[in-house]
């Protein structure tokens, strides 16, 4: 079988068996194969080099979670970004220091000592806690922030930050699932278990996040917990079913994102 | 240039998947004589077509799309120095070229590549592995059909006596 000039190249040929998208002409590749035997030959065998790889059962995995996926967003731990959490605490009227801080959000993000551990009441400011712990989200746009509300506009390179308040300690994490479906763990980014909250008001979590390009409607998920939580379970949950009901003992805040294209 | 939601974007790339995976997959084998790193490429090319915000006129373009990211990303890792020294000491066995072409110039085309600036391996590749004319891998390159030949013939310069053919016999 020999080539000739009009013979077709591999990518025409798997362009001629990719019915499933529209071609705006094929005519004469059809026309070319119906009268070439190395043509028509080598059309099968990419057919059969189809039905191989749809029998192989190799499925598109996406992008995958985790540590183990390309991020496509940026992570900076609270004391590099300086940003909206500063920005954040301006909008309040706040002073953010690092350790501490009776009257502000606090913005060290280290772990909790011993005796807030023990999930004794926090006592800030003169006010006691009370009740179900509270989850806020600040979002820094062109370098103003504002507190989210359960729906919101965002812009990529906007920066999340969450809050919490809570009278016990506990276990933070931030779940998302983005427009294209993808889910990741926002905060801790890089754990296998949420985050140890200590007790307090107004305590920024220690990761902050810029969103990607990726546009759509993205779903939060925070939640504060009374025990140690596994974050695969539940990125998986969230991955299959699409949505996250807040697990046992655990209290959650759910926002949805509508990221928009920058004008 | 159509834009769509991001379901329906997902939904394209799966449809793609479907319709060229094998393509992908075959032309990676080929290019890395490697099943599990092929595997990696496949999913990062569609990947990559995932976080494209834009879909392609027709099965062509997004056929010719598919094959020149798969050609970049294998070209990348085959310059990996792990991959070069893999390459050199496996010395192209093991590689299992499409029934139609020239196992013995890919071979010999393999072991060079790596000499080749990158517009010159992706020249090579499409057009000894691929068996595409010059004035399609000038639309893959975006390049003219005559810098298309002075591509080519520098790597017939650097493949000295072997004197590669296209598949099927035709130079």
């Amino acid at each position: 079988m020999t080539m000739t000039e009009t013979c077709l190249s591999d990518l025409e040929l798997d362009v001629l068996l990719a019915v499933e998208f529209p071609a705006a002409s094929e005519e004469r590749g059809r026309i070319h194969v119906a009268g070439c035997v190395r043509c028509a030959a080598r059309l099968r065998e990419l057919e059969h080099g189809r039905a191989a790889f749809e029998a192989m059962e190799l499925p598109f995995e996406g992008p995958r979670s985790g540590a183990a996926r390309a991020r496509p967003r940026r992570w900076i731990g609270w004391r590099s970004l300086g940003a909206v959490g500063a920005l954040a605490a301006a909008t309040l009227g706040l002073v953010v220091v690092a350790g501490e801080d009776a009257s502000g959000w606090r913005s060290d993000g280290g772990a909790p000592s011993p005796s807030e551990r023990a999930g004794e009441t926090a006592r800030l400011g003169g006010v006691r806690l009370k009740g179900r712990p509270q989850l806020a989200l600040f979002i820094g746009h062109e370098g103003h922030t504002r507190e989210a509300g359960d729906v919101e506009p965002v812009y990529a390179d906007d920066q999340l930050q969450f809050a919490y308040s809570s009278a016990d300690a506990g276990y933070v994490a931030v779940l998302s699932r983005d427009g294209a479906g993808l889910v990741s763990v926002y905060v801790p980014s890089e754990a296998r278990v949420a985050w140890p909250a200590p007790a307090g008001e107004r305590r920024l979590l220690p990761e902050s996040t810029i969103l990607d390009g990726t546009l759509g409607r993205e779903q939060l998920y925070a939640l504060f917990c009374g025990g140690e939580l596994e974050l695969a379970p539940l990125a998986e949950t969230l991955r299959e079913r699409g949505t996250l009901e807040a697990p046992e003992n655990c209290s959650m805040r759910r926002i949805e994102l509508d990221k928009r294209a920058r004008p | 240039v159509v834009s769509v939601g991001a379901e329906a974007h997902r939904e394209y790339v799966e449809r793609a998947y479907r319709a060229f995976g094998h393509s992908v997959l075959r032309r990676a084998s080929q290019i890395l004589a490697n099943e599990a790193e092929a595997k990696d490429v496949l999913q990062e090319v569609f990947v990559g077509l995932l976080a494209r915000p834009s879909q392609f006129q027709g099965r062509s373009e997004l056929c010719t799309y598919l094959y020149s990211v798969t050609t970049h990303l294998c070209l990348n890792r085959m310059r990996n120095e792990k991959n070069r020294n893999r390459l050199r000491d496996e010395h192209a066995a093991g590689i299992e070229p499409a029934a139609a072409s020239s196992p013995d110039v890919w071979a010999e085309l393999r072991q060079i590549l790596n000499g080749l600036s990158d517009e010159e391996a992706r020249a090579a590749v499409h057009h000894y592995l691929d068996g595409m004319s010059h004035s399609e891998i000038g639309v893959l390159l975006e390049c003219s059909r005559r810098r298309v030949g002075d591509l080519l013939e520098r790597t017939r310069a650097r493949l000295g006596s072997v004197k590669p053919k296209r598949w099927g016999g035709v130079a």
